[in-house]
């Protein structure tokens, strides 16, 4: 899954370390979800979408051709 | 944090007293093979002190000890040792004759252990690349 992280993190002028202190996580968090190599709870991706002041579907971007639920609902 | 500093000091003192027991007892007759084998502790022992050291800086910087990433990884890595482990020891019994004693053969495996406990960790983390 895709997220737009970075992109935000940068307009409000935080580093890794800044956001990781605000929503209760190590930097190293931030950094893998950055690089898109972790999917965080629900509960993570609201806390930092509301950091953001933005709805989740904003800052995290999911693809529906990844989903084997959608491709369920298709073969119906 | 007191309390972590006093443990790190009190682990320090025990592993240093512990080292001077092992030379002492030795009377400076250290075989090579045991020198390695020593020589290995000491490594994990100031790795585990640099990451200690480290971890209380960043808990200075006000970054929680563990979060739901670091509890993912711990879980996934400590499935992988555990079976590690198991086939470990199963080797170790296996070639138990090429140990001198019981002593070295447990000894050895504790330690082993410990490295394929950490080699997993390294591992999950590198491969993380979730869809």
């Amino acid at each position: 899954m895709k997220n737009r992280i970075k992109e935000f993190r940068a307009g409000l002028n935080l580093t890794q370390l800044e956001l990781a202190k605000k929503v209760n996580v190590r930097r190293e968090t931030i950094v893998f979800l950055e690089k898109g190599k972790y999917n965080p709870s629900l509960k993570l991706a609201y806390d930092i979408s509301s950091v953001f002041d933005k709805k989740i579907e904003e800052v995290f971007l999911f693809n529906e051709e990844n989903n084997d639920h959608s491709q369920d609902k298709k073969g119906e | 944090m007191k309390t972590k500093k006093a443990l790190l000091i009190l682990v320090g003192l025990t592993l240093t007293f512990s080292i001077g027991i092992l030379v002492y007892s030795q009377r400076a007759v250290i075989q090579p093979k045991m020198l390695l084998i020593y020589a290995l502790i000491g490594i994990v022992a100031i790795i585990s002190i640099g990451i200690a050291f480290k971890k209380m800086n960043e808990e200075k910087e006000g970054q929680p000890l563990d979060d739901e990433f670091t509890m993912h990884i711990k879980y996934k890595a400590g499935f992988y040792g555990y079976i590690g482990s198991l086939y470990m020891w199963l080797f170790l019994f296996l070639f138990r004759d090429f140990f001198p004693d019981t002593e070295t053969l447990v000894g050895g495996g504790i330690l082993l252990s410990g490295v394929i406990g950490f080699t997993s960790k390294m591992i999950v983390k590198n491969q993380l690349d979730e869809k």
